[in-house]
């Protein structure tokens, strides 16, 4: 009988907090269409794993204690971590538990990191460098607006955090949800699932985020400057030599970076190479869709209550959106700094510089929104592409530096 | 350097690696721009890869 009633008296007000938390994410991915293809399958894991028995990470757990690992941890503290992938520990006793399917997609996907670099095929496959050719100069701003990584680790620490979790906050500024989950996993697992619920939702607030920080820091004569725009052709074999010479550079610049800069280049390889449309398209499409799907459900999972609704979370999120005026303040910033050494009739319009994240194309789409609402003759589309693509290179090799760094300070 | 570094405080580590790594972003984009520019220069567009 009281296996029957389980379900009903292993549920605690925390579990209800989150399934209430799952719905809000599933609600701003419909409603508002906020990230629909993460936030849905996010939310919708987080209730999965905060159900009674959390049977989806756990499939089974032993009704006995084993006798020795406890006693093990207890005259071992520190321990107990050596264990957490066959036992849960419940009043300091040890329980033996087979994996239930989203913890088996957490170990094979998440944990291996796998997800985050198939994603990169996918999003490789995806870009056009063409406007970053044509407009080269604008790759400084994809290195300016990694400012808010670096700043929002500086205010992780202030706060308290130790360097690895600063860092790992802190590269939700990289506004790319691949990246910031990689990172994450060698840093901070424990928050990995408040750093990509901030990584992916403020990504989705880009359009909401960056104007009132844009407008503050620009005047109204900046914000109308026009730019030149020159239509050139690029010739394929620059497409093709581009994403060979980045993994290269990377490679021997941030050799670290390498598993996620080899495979945006990779993919990005597949689209330029003109002869492998097939796996273009289903490095695009399928591939893609497929892992994205695994990947939400799958952080969902970590949603745990008692490891989710903790202050930190809060402060996480919180630093998610100091993280992301940052980047913007960045850029726009650096912008402005150049056109100081600019000829009057060949200044950066600075909007351009906050489209240097790596929040693509969305950052773009803003920049040039607020460009027409100033003027709607100004076209800056193209140049704000230009910046926003630099933002994708930019994050990574931030990512790959803070990954060579941090582990070097930290013995 | 380093050891005093790795003695030093969380903050003193995390203006280094802000230093570092921001230098670090520049440089490597730096190398980027050079090389489309290097390859735009050497391997300009050819109005017959249009035929091909």
């Amino acid at each position: 009988m009281e296996e029957l009633l389980a379900g009903f008296t292993n549920i605690s007000y925390l579990n209800v907090i989150m399934f209430v938390i799952g719905l809000v994410l599933i609600i701003l991915a419909i409603k508002k269409n906020y990230e629909p293809m993460l936030l849905l399958p996010i939310g919708f894991g987080a209730i999965l794993v905060n159900l009674p028995q959390a049977v989806v990470k756990y499939a089974s757990i032993d009704a006995e204690p084993n006798a020795f690992v406890t006693n093990f941890v207890m005259n071992n503290p520190g321990s107990q971590k050596l264990f957490e992938d066959s036992f849960i520990f419940r009043d300091g006793q040890a329980f033996h538990y087979e994996p239930g399917f989203l913890e088996i997609l957490y170990r094979s996907g998440i944990l291996t990191e796998l997800f985050p670099i198939l994603i990169f095929i996918g999003i490789g496959a995806m870009i056009d460098f063409t406007p970053l050719f044509k407009n080269p100069v604008m790759i400084f701003f994809g290195a300016a607006a990694q400012f808010g990584i670096f700043a929002t680790m500086l205010v992780a620490i202030a706060i308290g955090f130790d360097l690895k979790t600063a860092s790992a906050i802190g590269i939700i500024g990289a506004a790319d949800g691949p990246t910031a989950i990689y990172v994450a996993n060698q840093f901070t697992r424990e928050y990995l699932g408040p750093i990509s619920v901030a990584a992916y939702s403020y990504m989705s607030l880009v359009p909401i985020i960056q104007p009132p920080v844009i407008k503050l820091l620009t005047t109204k004569k900046e914000r109308l400057i026009r730019m030149e725009y020159r239509e050139e052709k690029v010739s394929k074999f620059v497409l093709i030599a581009f994403p060979i010479a980045v993994t290269l550079i990377a490679g021997i610049v941030a050799p670290i970076s390498v598993p996620l800069v080899g495979s945006l280049m990779f993919g990005n390889l597949i689209r330029v190479s003109g002869v492998l449309e097939r796996l273009s398209q289903s490095a695009q499409n399928e591939l893609s869709n497929l892992v994205t799907l695994l990947l939400g459900i799958t952080i969902g999972s970590t949603m745990l209550a008692e490891n989710f609704l903790k202050k930190e979370t809060i402060i996480i999120l919180a630093m998610g959106l100091v993280a992301f005026v940052f980047d913007t303040a960045g850029g726009v910033m650096f912008a402005k700094l150049l056109n100081l050494f600019r000829k009057k009739d060949n200044k950066f319009n600075p909007m351009i510089g906050a489209a240097g994240i790596s929040a693509f194309p969305m950052s773009a789409r803003v920049i040039q929104k607020m460009a027409q609402k100033e003027d709607p003759t100004n076209f800056v589309l193209m140049q704000a592409v230009s910046a926003n693509v630099s933002g994708q290179l930019g994050s990574i090799i931030a990512g790959g530096l803070i990954l060579a760094l941090v582990p070097m300070l930290v013995r | 350097m380093l050891e005093s570094l790795i003695n030093g405080t969380i903050m003193e580590k995390g203006l280094f690696v802000t230093l570092v790594g921001m230098t670090g972003v520049f440089i490597v984009l730096i190398l980027f721009y050079f090389v489309i520019k290097g390859f735009s220069r050497l391997f300009p567009y050819k109005p017959e890869e249009d035929n091909s």
